[in-house]
């Protein structure tokens, strides 16, 4: 059987990230991968960039754009600005504390924090990963249009899996503030979405939600012209801004 | 738009989307007003929406228009083509049977359900399910090509290459410029052994489709093997030119590393009876350089060198000269095979590169430890 290839256009892109950063990019297919798509550029000890994707179909060509997309960013980040996201040990704690509270009597304290941990990282790497991430989306709607076809069906059926979050039995696991905010950046990805693909019905849960006036607030941030070297990472600070999670982090030199 | 479904509670409704006088939740106003916000909004989707109240919470579920019944079939192969485009196999699979049962030899069905048991390994009913097909598309000349050349592909992956040869001439037949049906019989013939009419396959299959890579690889591959030496430079070619095309992926590793192979084989006919001393020299060279350098500067040199590497090294090619970020001075093709085959040993004793260097290799770590110099 023919070899699975990735769109010319993706090529093109991934050409350019060399020529941007001057290193390679190598892209691999791992089928054990945890996630669609992984980006990991390059380091001092490794000089080349690497994006892994998990599924040798055709969508594995969006995902792999998208990460080139963001890895064009990151390597115009001056090396010396470039900065990771950290975890803030107080507000770690205080989200592995509200769950403790919250699932007292049905889980042990060992398995309660376990799950106050997974709610504190996974709202830090969706906060890290969604604002940039409908940056690269919007690009790659205007920057590369032959991909669109693709774009429609990868961002609905995003969509469509978030819209589970907004069930109540949600709100009983975890802490209010982590649940909402987490809800306001999926309602940002599915109104970026239905206004990208043209079908404003993708929107509908959360608008009747009441999370409309947040996520146009959340858009309107990816879309602003940046004022830094580092625009994800202002896009980040600004989305924590709004959603009330500016003390949850910190910023940190690799 | 897909079927979607969520709940919400009463009271998290955005009241001020609901005209005044219908914002209290559980009153019969709140409940017409909420229905009538979602029947609007959904309402240019078509499709089925259902809008339940139960203790104190709104569930929402909206459906798309089902698929018209399968009757004349036109209409159902419409709503299962796009699953099938979309490899969603389980789901079109039972669409496909069910269309089948309603008309014996609908050749659309019969050859998707046959193509989905080739690849799903059920080779025995992909056969039966394709020859039904050939005959059931007699009178679409390209759609009927098809059905033999997947007839083709499933008898030989069952290795009855009698079949598979028939069904293949007579997709080419049918359709002379079908490049995947010519491709095909390429390789089947090259699996039989008769590589110079598989070659001449891949060359007519080029000729109609120029742009396709697998062909272009196949034939590289086919060329080396029937005679490396008289096809080395043309091989090499076709293989830059597929990782020119496409430099990421599956093919393009593979490409790579049929490369490596003509870089390594070159090596050892430049001297076949003995040690490289070149390649001795640059081997030590590496040792000398790798021993006092820390692990984090050798990752960085490595990894950087072993990324160029993947693009193909010319070793034989004396004016080849290449600059580095992580090393001074400008190194040739194969100075770097060098320096990856003496990193890669570093890491890794036990393994081999695969550049065939390890006796220059051998012979340079000999030296290296008796304190020798460059020969």
């Amino acid at each position: 059987m023919p070899a699975h290839a990735l769109l010319p256009a993706v090529n093109r892109l991934l050409q350019q990230v060399e020529e941007t950063s001057g290193l390679p990019v190598a892209v691999a297919q791992q089928s054990d991968l945890e996630n669609l798509a992984t980006l990991r550029p390059a380091t001092p000890e490794r000089q080349a960039h690497l994006i892994v994707y998990r599924d040798a179909d055709e969508a594995s060509s969006y995902h792999v754009a998208f990460e080139a997309a963001l890895l064009l960013r990151i390597v115009q980040v001056p090396a010396e600005q470039r900065v990771n996201l950290n975890e803030k040990r107080e507000a770690r704690e205080k989200v592995i504390s509200q769950v403790e509270k919250l699932v007292k009597g049905s889980l042990s304290l060992a398995l309660a924090r376990k799950a106050g941990l997974r709610f504190y990282d996974g709202l830090m790497v969706q906060l890290r990963s969604t604002g940039p991430g409908l940056w690269a989306d919007r690009w790659l709607f205007e920057q590369v249009p032959e991909l669109r076809g693709l774009q429609a069906a990868v961002l609905q059926s995003q969509v469509q899996q978030n819209v589970p979050c907004l069930n109540a039995e949600v709100d009983k696991m975890g802490p209010a503030d982590v649940v909402k905010a987490s809800r306001a950046m999926n309602a940002a990805y599915a109104f970026q979405t239905a206004e990208l693909v043209g079908i404003p019905p993708l929107a509908i849960p959360y608008q009747a939600a009441g999370f409309e006036a947040l996520a146009r607030e959340l858009i309107a941030i990816t879309r602003a012209e940046p004022t830094t070297a580092d625009p994800d990472r202002e896009i980040v600070d600004g989305w924590a801004e709004k959603l009330g999670l500016s003390r949850w982090y910190v910023w940190k030199t690799p | 738009m897909e079927s979607t479904a969520f709940t919400l509670e009463e009271a998290t409704f955005d009241a001020s989307l609901l005209p005044e006088g219908s914002r209290t939740p559980g009153t019969v106003a709140f409940h017409r007003a909420v229905t009538d916000y979602f029947q609007k909004s959904y309402a240019s989707m078509g499709g089925q929406l259902s809008v339940v109240f139960a203790a104190g919470r709104i569930e929402v579920a909206w459906e798309p228009a089902a698929p018209e019944p399968a009757g004349p079939g036109a209409p159902a192969m419409a709503s299962i083509g796009p699953l099938l485009q979309q490899r969603r196999f389980d789901e079109a699979r039972p669409l496909l049977e069910t269309l089948l049962q309603l008309q014996p030899e609908h050749p659309e069905a019969l050859y998707n359900l046959g193509v989905l048991a080739s690849e799903e390994g059920r080779l025995e009913e992909a056969r039966l399910l394709l020859r039904r097909a050939v005959i059931a598309n007699a009178g679409d000349t390209h759609a009927q090509a098809n059905a033999e050349v997947a007839l083709g592909l499933a008898a030989l992956r069952q290795e009855d290459r009698s079949e598979a040869r028939q069904a293949l001439e007579a997709a080419i037949e049918l359709e002379p410029r079908n490049a995947f049906a010519i491709r095909s019989l390429g390789s089947l013939l090259v699996i039989a052994g008769a590589l110079a009419a598989g070659i001449e396959r891949f060359r007519q299959a080029l000729a109609v489709a120029p742009d396709d890579l697998v062909t272009t690889f196949n034939l590289a591959q086919a060329l080396l093997e029937l005679d490396h030496q008289e096809h080395r430079d043309e091989a090499d070619r076709l293989l830059l030119r597929v990782i020119e095309a496409q430099p990421y992926g599956e093919l393009a590793n593979k490409a790579k590393d049929l490369r490596g192979s003509i870089a390594s084989r070159d090596l050892r006919a430049e001297q076949p009876d003995g040690l490289r001393q070149d390649a001795v020299s640059y081997c030590l060279q590496a040792l000398q350089l790798f021993e006092g350098m820390d692990q984090q500067r050798f990752m960085a040199v490595l990894s950087e060198v072993a990324a160029m590497g993947q693009g193909g090294l010319q070793i034989n090619e004396p004016g080849t000269s290449r600059r580095l970020k992580t090393l001074p001075g400008s190194w040739s093709d194969l100075a770097l095979a060098c320096l990856i085959h003496v990193g890669m040993k570093r890491l890794t004793p036990d393994e081999d590169s695969g550049l065939g260097i390890g006796a220059e290799y051998e012979e340079a770590v000999r030296l290296h430890g008796t304190g020798g110099t460059n020969p």
